[in-house]
């Protein structure tokens, strides 16, 4: 495994993608989950696929990695935001919402492939990930994720905390909730965009939920969840990318499946619930 | 002395019908006014509109601090145990510590004192989605001890209970009022403790309520606001499933 990382460059940049990922993902996913943001994230994921499919109409090939990261990300928040504004405080039933932008972006984002001429194979890559086609700029943007969205998290960790626990108690102490339900979407789908090469609209909710969900089991306490969330992702990842590549597995799936069977075993392992 | 001013409050969600209809009240320092009523009767809408989580559509909501207006004091909302969020592991720690965000910070000190105040006997260190319905209250009350608060909205606090219990609650309370020379609101089904407990009554049923002297309360008022005979709900009360603000049809009563 180390002599292929050292034999073949793309392996490296492809590891050193998949565990900046996961350190991103593992660090949001406890909010996400305490926040009970799960379908949200699926409906963020799926959304992207129509920036993806307008990237591609402006753009001759998803080469061009700062322009393609730019339009979809443009274009996932502009669907993203009313979905922010309607979610806040429960304006609306949420599920039923969530499950009409999905639908709606994702068909709408295969509609403008397919009349636009789209590279089709390029865009059904973007479902699942392809790791090994990362290139420089999306490794690059992939650090500076994780060097910018982890300490302002941190920063305000506290007030974060109260946040995922009780909205409403932290409107009434004065809290500017509305500013951290608004960013919560915003890191959200910033890793979502950053990371569709490495597993696609579809695998990248094992990234953002499966370490939350153990987190959340197994911390003793709410500051903790962020460790035991980090650690559970990036080791998953590790043992899912040594998988992936000593089998010729598909690694986004491959990773996404460790990452589900570890938790599952974790649970079995766990005596008192 | 007044705390907070509320004059022809009305309310409504949407388009719907008015949840409140031109309540009216004051409530003063040392004061603990207890509000009674059938569910979906307006008693948590008020709440809210007083913590500003809901603003009213008509009519004013007036702060006061030595007899002057004032903006929304520092208050303390203490809601049922059943709203928290249990799957996150916040702790009692982790919580009170961030009791005056943003404004400023607790120290460790400062919460081991709140806690001992409120004879809370568990590790800071436990899980608030591990504590009793007693136990939540009291760390919640810790944390109205932590931001001084004038004024204290409580949401069926002795809900889950037993007579003892509720019995020590009150009286923590009671404490809470007299050494922070607090205004608390105590919304409750439970009649006996409203009674045993309030200074004044407000009896809110929508477009209904009235408010006095605990004294003064009769049959009839209480029959008014549950739109129910009294007897029918002395055994809803005892049942713990207080009545909607429809008329029914009461099996019990029945039999």
């Amino acid at each position: 495994m180390i002599q292929d990382l050292i034999t073949y460059p793309f392996l490296l940049k492809a590891l050193l993608g998949a565990l900046s990922l996961a350190i991103l993902c593992g660090f949001l996913s406890p909010m996400i989950v305490a926040k009970r943001f799960a379908f949200m994230g699926a409906s963020i994921s799926h959304g992207a696929l129509l920036g993806v499919s307008l990237a591609m109409v402006f753009i001759d090939s998803t080469d061009h990695g700062a322009a393609l990261f730019l339009i979809t990300l443009a274009v996932t928040l502009l669907g993203v935001a009313p979905l922010a504004y309607a979610t806040f405080r429960q304006k609306l039933p949420n599920d039923a919402l969530i499950g009409l932008f999905f639908t709606a972006t994702m068909g709408l984002g295969l509609i403008i492939n397919q009349v636009w001429g789209g590279a089709q194979g390029d865009l059904l890559s973007f479902l699942f990930g392809n790791i090994l086609t990362l290139e420089n700029f999306d490794l690059g943007l992939l650090f500076f994720l994780c060097l910018s969205i982890i300490p302002l998290i941190l920063i305000r960790r506290r007030t974060w905390m109260l946040f995922l626990f009780d909205e409403e108690a932290c409107a009434i102490q004065g809290i500017n909730t509305a500013l951290y339900h608004g960013t919560l979407f915003f890191f959200l789908t910033l890793v979502i965009v950053s990371g569709l090469k490495i597993s696609g609209v579809i695998l990248i909710n094992s990234f953002l939920l499966t370490p939350g969900i153990f987190a959340l089991k197994w911390a003793p306490n709410a500051t903790r969840t962020f460790s035991y969330s980090l650690g559970f992702s990036v080791v998953s990842t590790l043992v899912g990318f040594f998988l992936a590549n000593r089998f010729d597995l598909p690694t986004g799936a491959t990773l996404a499946v460790v990452q589900v069977l570890s938790y599952f075993i974790s649970h079995l392992l766990k005596r008192n619930p | 002395m007044k705390l907070l001013s509320v004059r022809d409050l009305c309310f409504s969600y949407g388009q719907g019908a008015d949840v409140l209809e031109r309540v009216s009240f004051e409530l003063g320092q040392g004061e603990i006014l207890g509000i009674l009523g059938p569910n979906g009767g307006g008693k948590s809408t008020l709440l809210k509109l007083i913590t500003g989580l809901l603003k009213a559509q008509e009519g004013h909501l007036e702060f006061f601090k030595e007899g002057k207006t004032v903006p929304r004091p520092a208050l303390t909302y203490i809601p049922q145990k059943e709203n928290l969020n249990q799957s996150y592991p916040l702790t009692v720690e982790e919580y009170l510590l961030g009791s005056r965000l943003p404004r400023a910070k607790v120290t460790k000190e400062e919460l081991a004192q709140a806690l001992k105040r409120v004879s809370f006997s568990k590790e800071p260190s436990q899980k608030l989605s591990t504590l009793s319905g007693g136990e939540y209250q009291r760390v919640l009350l810790a944390k109205a001890y932590l931001n001084h608060s004038s004024l204290v909205l409580m949401d069926e606090p002795t809900k889950g209970l037993d007579g003892v219990g509720q019995d020590r609650l009150l009286e923590l309370i009671h404490t809470f009022k007299n050494e922070n020379k607090a205004g608390i609101i105590l919304v409750e089904h439970n009649i006996a403790q409203v009674l045993k407990h309030s200074d004044r009554l407000l009896c809110l049923n929508r477009s209904f309520h009235w408010h006095d002297h605990r004294d003064l309360i009769n049959k009839n008022i209480l029959e008014d606001t549950y739109h129910c005979e009294f007897e029918h709900l002395l055994i809803h009360e005892q049942k713990g499933d207080i009545l909607n603000h429809e008329h029914h049809k009461c099996e019990e009563g029945e039999e």
